[in-house]
């Protein structure tokens, strides 16, 4: 519980920090707008996602007007419900997908790093290998791997689609928290603190999780942002290349590419996804910045 | 030296064993039975075991991970299932597709976003600081299909200056016509530019801070002088680690910007593998891009290492 | 104010590089006129064997380099090709065909009686679909090396409509049959010189074509383009001059650009939903029925179409036809009456069904996304699975119990034949009825028009009371075109021919 609390603390912290620069003053508001999208959006649209307009002679793939703000699409669906109801999934599932892949990478790469020897050996030649993937080759592999099978059990079935997002996004994270975890890992070990805890006989998991973790937070608040980027960027591009969700869902990345076919004379179809998708991800990169800037941590582009 | 570099390439050997491991047996779990899938409605029992037998299907899996691996070695990657013909015959035009491609980005793309970040490094805090600093934020933020399909509407769909497909017509190459190049391409190094500029302006500001700078300015050399002798050469050091580290990315991005453009490269073999599960031509190029994930990092250390004696020097 | 010097130098570079660009977009904007035809398709690949053919371009291809005996022209009239003139005799039991001498295969042999033998009894060896259409001869006769006589022991009236099918394009009988599915070797006007599977084909005119001028052209590259848009804006651009066939969401834009143009094909081509009838809950007749019921003709033909095309009852005869019978019609869109139906079939808290479909031809995908939407409110949860259009006619059609489909238009005979007879090889349903199978063998018989209208007005009542497809909608057949491109004619099963195309 104690280090539950000092976690919360710290990440309030660290967002107050993060507000006092510039990309985050910026950046954190795009966000909390998202987020208050994907938690509302779908009760503040006008119209339903999916819905048609009738009759459809009328409402087919109508330019922008008061009635509907950013047009329609070729079912007479109204694009800015579609695009506000499609952040919740997306956000919802991105979110899920990069905290998955940093507690597991946050823990492999701290037990292994403190491990040492042949495990971490092992271990860490295995994320050398999956980082030898770009991370969309590695995304599609899973999903190639995993798609196309039902669910274990029943109650899953409905969102199954989703959890295999969930899962594919997890592995693609994985590899290269642990590393970045493995590092720090590697030198706090060797300092004061972490030798009398050992000295004084307490467990390696005790080490873990109450001397070891709390000194990595500042390099997971990083990690975890630049991931959370990542984890849209491949979700998006996921449903864009049609692996992802399934339509009718409103999804950015597949509403996207249905409007390519009218790009000649309905292009409105096709810039509220991509807005959509460009201000949420801008919204990441600009608090990811400024966590970085609050961490004091070098400002290196990480990939 | 060498001795790092015989550590170096054991550890991709090692890893590219892992990989090639890993990838037997994804493969091995991907849904659907091959020899069902090839045959279709004709699928007899008889016709069947004919065709495992064929594919050697009916053997353990480690005996065909082992025979696999020894062909590949030899440089034997089997055949495609759906196009019926050795990999090796398929490949190598589409990598050449991909390269030039790769190479055309690097070459509209890294002189630009060098002398960007350089410009915004030495004034830090101007205006034109800023629109950099945006536009390598907005750059990192767009997908590359948001790219594409956005210069798709400007540059195709409306100006009409660009052709929108990028397929290439029969018996010629890329070269023929260059044109086809240029969207995919400016989408292709959206990213990367940005990286690049952003990476470049970071240093150049730690560099212009750098005593020896200082004293340059100081000595009264003209600024030309002292940004191309003394600050460039060291900007440009962790660029060019980027520029290898990312060309493994890179192979990422052509998944997205060759099917956007239909243009007939690696990344769209790559996903067509994966759809119409191709599992030898998967297996090949998901070892093939590994081994290049892992060589490009290894000319990135080579490269930063020699490159590393001019920072004392300078 | 060096410094100065040096952005503007950089400027100068910036502004090179932009200039480089444009030069290159300037350059090559021209390459029309050249001879060489190159048409734009989806990439959907299966096999070229005649017999087995299956997805667009593999038939086209075949259309392009093999012939068929008799081909039927786009205004429905009949074109001897291989046969020069055909005979039945008087109760249409036995016909006779007179074969075109001096014609060479691709491979230098000679066209004979042989052949036209071979072609025709490999095609019942293999199942072929047109095998399920065309009745099978009692035998086939060579009666010297350009006489043949099909021989049936009953009347068959409809022999001609399966002659001039793309599955009876005449192979060689000298050629191991394995060959066939990735090299062509037909007496065609063209000749395949590159395959490059997913990407293109080319060919080149057959200069010893017995079709004196013809083809038109020197040259033909079909190039396998994924997406709609890549071809409709490949088209614009002109780096193809033929769509085919043209997607509907891309209709607009071909018409509105001042150099494509756009001709609409009359067809009795459909879209239609395939329910495996052997599968639950498909098995279940009410369920099909609710499913009947919640279909949205109006909402699909305007959603997916565009109001292009016109709405279909269930069967494949077209309302212009004279043996369309308008006394069998499903009901119009009721969801009240489908959640009945669902209660009635035990499914009183609605249904879950997975429908699968694919980009490949045809609006299929916008069709099941407004068939979902609007079979909602029956109480029917549709879950739309998209899967990838290369192979989605050999893994996915008639291998999942739900699916979307799309058809060319045949005449009613061999429309219900296709498709409808316990065992057809393309039978996507499954479905088995002795009064059907009945039925299409006394129309084979039926010359007369009161006869058939009468065959076919039953035929027609069974096909909609028992539902075992759902077609909502026909669809237009168009092809996009560059303004220069002359004589290029849909034909009225949905394929094209390439024999009179020219360039003006």
């Amino acid at each position: 519980m104690g280090a539950l609390a000092l976690v919360v603390q710290r990440i309030a912290n660290a967002l107050r920090l993060v507000l006092r620069t510039p990309s985050g003053r910026i950046g954190l508001p795009i966000l909390l707008v998202h987020f208050i999208l994907a938690t509302i959006g779908p009760w503040l649209a006008p119209y339903s996602a999916t819905e048609f307009q009738q009759p459809l002679v009328e409402t087919q793939l109508q330019p922008p007007s008061w009635e509907f703000l950013f047009g329609t699409d070729q079912f007479g669906r109204d694009i800015l419900s579609r695009v506000m109801s499609g952040a919740t999934t997306l956000i919802a599932v991105s979110v899920s997908g990069a905290a998955l892949g940093i507690a597991l990478g946050a823990a492999i790469g701290m037990s292994s790093g403190y491990r040492g020897g042949r495990i971490d050996e092992i271990v860490m030649r295995v994320m050398d290998g999956l980082m030898s993937f770009p991370s969309l080759l590695l995304a599609l592999l899973v999903m190639a791997m995993l798609g196309n099978r039902p669910a274990p059990i029943e109650a899953l079935q409905s969102n199954w689609q989703n959890i295999l997002i969930v899962i594919t996004i997890g592995v693609v994270t994985l590899p290269r928290v642990a590393r970045v975890i493995r590092s720090v890992t590697l030198s706090l070990k060797t300092l004061e603190f972490v030798q009398s805890a050992r000295l004084r006989g307490e467990g390696s998991a005790y080490i873990i999780f109450r001397e070891i973790l709390p000194n990595t937070l500042p390099v997971l608040g990083v990690e975890a942002s630049v991931r959370l980027s990542y984890a849209i960027l491949t979700i998006s591009s996921l449903g864009f290349l049609g692996l992802g969700v399934q339509p009718p869902s409103p999804d950015w990345g597949l509403m996207l590419a249905q409007s390519r076919q009218f790009l000649g004379h309905a292009p409105w179809v096709a810039m509220a996804p991509a807005g959509a998708i460009a201000s949420l991800v801008v919204g990441v990169n600009l608090v990811s910045d400024g966590v970085k800037q609050a961490s004091g941590l070098p400002q290196e582009a990480t990939t | 030296m060498l001795r790092f570099l015989i550590a170096r390439l054991s550890t991709i050997g090692v890893t590219l064993l892992v990989v090639s491991g890993a990838i037997f047996v994804v493969t091995e779990i991907l849904p659907g039975d091959v020899a069902q899938m090839m045959l279709k409605k004709e699928a007899t029992e008889e016709r069947l075991a004919a065709l495992r037998a064929e594919l050697n299907l009916d053997r353990p899996a480690h005996v065909r991970y082992l025979s696999w691996i020894g062909g590949v070695v030899r440089g034997d990657f089997g055949d495609s299932y759906v196009q019926k013909r050795p990999i090796s015959e398929i490949v190598p035009r589409r990598i050449a597709h991909s390269l030039v491609l790769a190479l055309f980005a690097l070459v509209l793309g890294v002189p630009v976003a060098v002398a960007a970040g350089v410009w915004a490094g030495v004034r830090p805090d101007t205006l034109w600081d800023r629109v950099v600093s945006t536009v390598g934020l907005v750059g990192i933020s767009l997908p590359e299909f948001v790219t594409g399909v956005m210069l798709m509407l400007v540059l195709a769909s409306t100006l009409h200056w660009l052709p929108p497909s990028s397929h290439i017509l029969a018996g010629t190459t890329p070269w023929t016509r260059p044109e086809i190049l240029v969207m995919p391409a400016l989408t292709l190094m959206g990213v990367l530019f940005a990286y690049i500029m952003r990476m470049t302006r970071a240093n150049v500001m730690e560099v212009m801070q750098t005593p020896y700078v200082r004293t340059a300015v100081l000595k009264g050399l003209p600024m030309r002088r002292v940004i191309l002798r003394h600050v460039l050469p060291n900007a440009m050091l962790p660029t060019i680690t980027i520029i290898a580290t990312n060309f493994g990315w890179m192979l990422g991005g052509l998944i997205i910007v060759e099917n956007v453009f239909s243009y007939p490269g690696l990344g769209q073999l790559l996903l067509r593998s994966i759809q119409t599960r191709d599992v030898p031509l998967l297996e090949a190029l998901s070892l093939l891009i590994a081994a290049t994930y892992a060589f490009s990092n290894l000319v990135a250390d080579l490269a930063y290492t020699a490159l590393n004696p001019r920072i004392r020097y300078a | 104010m060096r410094l100065m010097n040096g952005s503007a130098r950089l400027l100068m570079m910036i502004a090179l590089v932009a200039a480089m660009g444009m030069l290159i977009a300037a350059c090559g904007s021209d390459d029309e006129a050249s001879g060489t035809l190159r048409i734009g398709m989806v990439a959907d690949y299966d096999t070229l064997d005649p017999p087995k053919l299956l997805g667009l371009p593999g038939t086209i291809t075949v259309e392009a380099t093999y012939d068929v005996l008799v081909m039927r022209n786009p205004d429905l009239t009949l074109q001897p090709m291989l046969a020069t003139s055909w005979e039945p005799n008087a109760d249409a039991s036995e016909w006779t065909f007179k074969l075109r001498e001096g014609v060479k295969f691709a491979h230098g042999k000679e066209f004979t009686a042989e052949d036209v033998i071979f072609t025709f009894n490999r095609m019942f060896e293999v199942d072929s679909p047109l095998a399920s259409v065309m009745a099978k001869p009692t035998d086939i006769v060579a009666v010297d090396d350009y006489t043949v006589r099909f021989e049936f022991g009953t009347p068959n009236v409809v022999l001609l409509d399966s002659i001039v099918k793309y599955h009876a394009h005449i192979t060689p009988s000298d050629v191991d049959p394995a060959r066939f599915a990735l090299e062509t070797f037909g007496t065609g006007p063209f000749r395949m010189t590159e395959l490059v599977i997913g990407e293109r084909a080319v060919f080149e005119r057959n200069e010893d074509y017995w079709w004196e001028g013809h083809p038109l052209v020197d040259k033909m590259e079909y190039i396998f383009l994924t997406s709609p848009e890549a071809r409709a804006e490949a088209l614009k651009a002109g780096t193809i001059d033929v769509i085919f066939d043209l997607d509907i969401a891309s209709i607009q834009t071909i018409e509105d650009h001042p150099d494509t143009k756009v001709i609409v094909a009359p067809s009795g081509s459909y879209m239609n939903l395939a329910m495996d009838v052997r599968v639950a809950p498909f098995d279940n007749i009410l369920v099909r029925k609710a499913l009947q019921a919640a279909t949205d003709r109006e909402a699909i033909l305007q959603g997916a179409q565009f109001g292009r095309g016109g709405i279909a009852y269930d069967h494949p005869i077209t309302p212009s036809d004279p043996v369309f019978n308008d006394a069998c019609l499903p009901p119009d869109y009721d969801p009240e009456l489908a959640k009945r139906l669902l209660a009635e079939a035990g499914y009183p808290d609605g249904i879950d069904v997975t429908l699968y479909t694919a980009t490949a031809g045809a609006a299929m995908v916008e069709m099941a996304t407004v068939f979902k939407e609007r079979a909602a409110p029956a109480g029917i949860n549709v879950e739309i699975v998209v899967v990838t259009e290369e192979n989605y006619w050999a893994d996915t059609w008639m291998q999942k119990p739900f699916t979307t489909v799309w058809w060319g238009g045949r005449p009613p005979y061999e429309g219900i034949s296709v498709v409808y007879p316990t065992g057809a090889a393309w039978g996507e349903s499954f479905y088995s009825n002795a009064r059907v199978d009945e039925l299409l063998d006394i129309a084979l018989g039926q010359g007369e028009l009161a006869d058939q209208i009468e065959t076919f007005g039953e035929l027609q009542c069974i096909i909609v009371d028992e539902v075992p497809r759902i077609i909502p909608v026909f669809r237009p057949v168009s092809l996009g075109m560059r303004n220069n491109v002359q004589g290029m004619e849909p034909l009225w099963d949905g394929t094209m021919s390439v024999h009179r195309v020219y360039f003006e």
